[in-house]
């Protein structure tokens, strides 16, 4: 299962990836959208983390556009985010991500999470 | 506005009432006027034409009767000597008397003991010493007593007129001579009489009975008129002749008509003569000259109403299209134009009402701009407010987005740290926790510039202002900053341009700012670069330049960054480290020293931060 993460925040990054990689996932980590497009050019991963605060493309645009595109709409994309303002979620669900985390995540509810919506392991941990 | 209910069309009444009854009184005053004065002179002409008839008549009827007078009394002045022959000659004077006079019908001879001697008559045989016994007769009497004996009226065969005179001759014993008269010639005279078509005269005696009257039968009746006002005023003159004014000019005929009436008194008889017209013929040209008054009249009423309604249209018409005017006006139409054009005081009230509108439109027109004007700043306030409302927010979730992401290393790092399942590597374990202090350190610096934010915003935030020298804070910077600097092999260097004395200034805010400025350079300049603080003296003030020869501002960022949050990519496109609000606190405290701070920054070509501190604060 290979996961891509994308985060800005450098030690962010390296937590969310420790963690990935402590439950067995191959990780790819970019820092921005434009990264992330750029790389998916070349892999298909199984599930996509996306931060929504990014520089310049911010996460919820990025998503829509992959759900626009054909070739990476069935990806799933995992909002992480820190706002945790009213209506984020739903905004995130509405441009079609699957599903959405608050920071300061919270290991087991994030593994949790990764692991529910990456396909044909749905609902298969703990 | 609710309409006002006016009165329409009053004052037009008005002024035409007020102008018809102006002119109509005028003319029925004058024409009433006109038509009494015309009724008095006609009256006063027509009784004073009866009057002169009646005078007539009665001078012709006294001529009448003093010529019988004279006849007989001529007759008789003979005086006979003896009776037997006297008698005789008497007879003979007395046929010839008969024969001169045709009204005398019969002639007594009475002598002074008044017995009758001889009488004459055309109708009978004449008696001659007949020895009748006259002495206690009225006509006797009175003649005897040196007056003419007029006795009353009496008719023979029924309707000839008759009248009995007797007078006397001689001299110490006086003969009388009694007269028999035929009084048709007064009827005669009587009946010439005409006023008109119906005038007519007729006679009264003393008494007032009815003598002649061109109607024979009315006499025949005998009647007394004495109870008529005019005969009775004829009749008992109070007044002394020659005073006709106070006789009465018209009265009531037998008939009960209304008459003008004129009389003249036949003095010796006692008699007077009337002469009346009815009052209507009489005044029947004045009748005609009322009709035409009158018809006059209601043509000059018919006229004065038609000037009226014309002159009172055109009183009233400026005045209503004043009022039209002012209703319009009054409704808020402005740009009406009143157009009274009748060079009098309502074209200047029109002119007045006219300027007034104007000054009104003119009034309402800045009324609107100022409107206009108040509702575009209200405009603009909203939107400033709707913009730090939204700033408000903003910041809210920024502060919510930077104080979780370091949290976020706090809390994961360590569970993860403590968790025994998770296998981590003496090298791992070191990073994280130093990850975690980098995160609590700039966790600290978040709260404390957030706090500096808060009491800049309140206007809490005080300068604590004490003489520094610049130099030292600088020199102080450079010893701060040049380890991290030397891990990017950046070069840091400091200069301070001439005698820079110590000035007032909050050492820490100044040293916090400097930090900030260098701190950001060194953080945006890729390795080898370099970064300078250059200080000098400017009239006045301090100027401190901050410059890099990092990847540089474009220009439209230029005053992004010292909005809170807003922070430049690095040339990799990650998000710098840093909080966000540093540039903007910085320049808060520059500008509460009373200082500037700005840039001059192009892409690829370097930034370069100024900012001032004046001397004095």
């Amino acid at each position: 299962m290979m996961i891509l993460l994308v985060e800005d925040n450098a030690v962010n990054r390296r937590l969310a990836e420790f963690l990935l990689r402590s439950q067995g996932y191959e990780v790819r980590e970019v820092a921005s959208a434009q990264e992330a497009f750029d790389l998916l050019t070349s892999e298909r991963p199984d599930l996509i983390v996306m931060d929504v605060q990014l520089p310049g493309m911010d996460g919820l645009e990025a998503t829509k556009r992959l759900k626009d595109d054909p070739r990476t709409r069935d990806i799933p994309v995992l909002a992480v985010t820190s706002y945790a303002m009213k209506g984020d979620r739903e905004k995130a669900l509405a441009v079609g991500c699957c599903g959405y985390i608050t920071k300061p995540i919270d290991k087991t509810t994030f593994v949790r999470e990764v692991a529910m919506h990456l396909p044909g392991r749905t609902g298969a941990t703990s | 506005m609710t309409p006002i209910r006016t009165p329409r069309g009053r004052l037009f009444r008005k002024y035409v009432v007020l102008f018809a009854t102006l002119i109509s009184t005028a003319l029925l005053v004058s024409g009433l006027v006109d038509l009494y004065f015309a009724y008095q002179e006609n009256k006063t002409a027509l009784v004073a034409l009866e009057r002169e008839k009646a005078v007539a008549a009665a001078s012709r009827i006294e001529g009448f009767v003093k010529e019988i007078e004279r006849q007989i009394a001529w007759t008789a002045q003979f005086q006979l000597g003896t009776a037997g022959a006297g008698v005789g000659q008497r007879r003979f004077e007395y046929l010839w008397l008969l024969r001169q006079v045709p009204a005398i019908t019969d002639l007594t001879y009475v002598d002074a003991a008044g017995k009758e001697q001889l009488r004459v008559s055309r109708l009978a045989m004449d008696v001659i010493g007949s020895q009748a016994d006259f002495s206690n007769d009225p006509r006797f009497l009175a003649a005897k007593a040196r007056r003419v004996y007029y006795g009353p009226v009496y008719f023979r065969k029924g309707s000839e007129p008759y009248m009995t005179l007797a007078m006397a001759s001689g001299g110490q014993a006086p003969r009388v001579t009694v007269a028999e008269v035929n009084l048709k010639f007064i009827w005669d005279v009587v009946s010439q009489i005409r006023v008109g078509k119906q005038g007519h005269a007729y006679v009264v005696d003393g008494d007032g009975t009815l003598i002649a009257h061109p109607d024979i039968s009315v006499v025949l009746q005998k009647r007394s008129l004495a109870s008529l006002p005019q005969v009775r005023g004829a009749l008992e003159p109070t007044a002394p002749a020659g005073t006709p004014h106070d006789e009465v000019a018209i009265a009531r005929n037998l008939a009960e008509h209304p008459v003008l009436t004129a009389h003249a008194a036949i003095t010796p008889l006692r008699w007077v003569v009337f002469v009346e017209q009815p009052l209507e013929e009489a005044f029947q040209p004045l009748y005609g000259s009322i009709k035409r008054t009158a018809v006059l009249m209601i043509l000059g009423i018919a006229l004065s109403i038609v000037v009226s309604l014309v002159l009172a249209r055109r009183v009233v018409t400026p005045i209503r299209s004043l009022q039209a005017g002012a209703e319009r006006l009054g409704a808020g139409e402005l740009g009406h134009h009143i157009d009274v054009r009748t060079g009098d005081e309502l074209e200047a009230l029109a002119l007045q009402f006219n300027r007034m509108a104007e000054q009104l439109q003119e009034s309402y027109g800045s009324l609107e701009r100022k409107v206009k004007e108040a509702t575009q700043e209200l405009w603009e306030k909203t939107q400033q407010l709707e913009i730090a409302n939204r700033h408000k927010s903003a910041f809210l979730a920024n502060m919510s987005h930077e104080l979780r992401t370091p949290l976020n290393a706090i809390i994961g790092f360590s569970e993860v740290l403590l968790d025994p399942s998770l296998r981590v590597t003496d090298a791992e374990r070191t990073q994280f926790l130093t990850d975690i202090l980098h995160s609590g350190k700039h966790l600290l610096k978040l709260i404390n510039e957030v706090l500096d934010l808060a009491r800049v915003e309140a206007g809490r935030l005080e300068l604590h202002l004490e003489p520094a020298h610049l130099r030292e804070i600088i020199d102080a910077i450079h010893a701060t900053m040049r380890p991290l600097a030397a891990r990017k092999s950046i070069e840091l260097s400091t200069r301070v341009d001439g005698d820079m004395l110590p000035f007032p200034m909050d050492a820490g805010r100044v040293r916090q700012v400097l930090l900030n400025l260098v701190g950001n350079a060194v953080k945006f300049t890729p390795e080898g670069g370099r970064v300078w603080v250059h200080a000098e003296t400017q009239p006045g003030a301090a100027c401190v330049e901050v410059g890099d020869t990092g990847p540089g501002i474009p220009v439209e960022d230029h005053e992004r960054i010292f909005l809170e949050f807003q922070q430049v990519k690095t040339s990799t496109g990650a998000k710098p480290e840093g909080t966000g609000l540093g540039l903007g606190l910085a320049r808060n405290f520059v500008e509460m020293h009373g200082g500037k701070l700005w840039l001059e920054s192009e892409p690829g070509q370097g930034s370069r931060f100024y900012f001032t501190l004046p001397f004095t604060p």
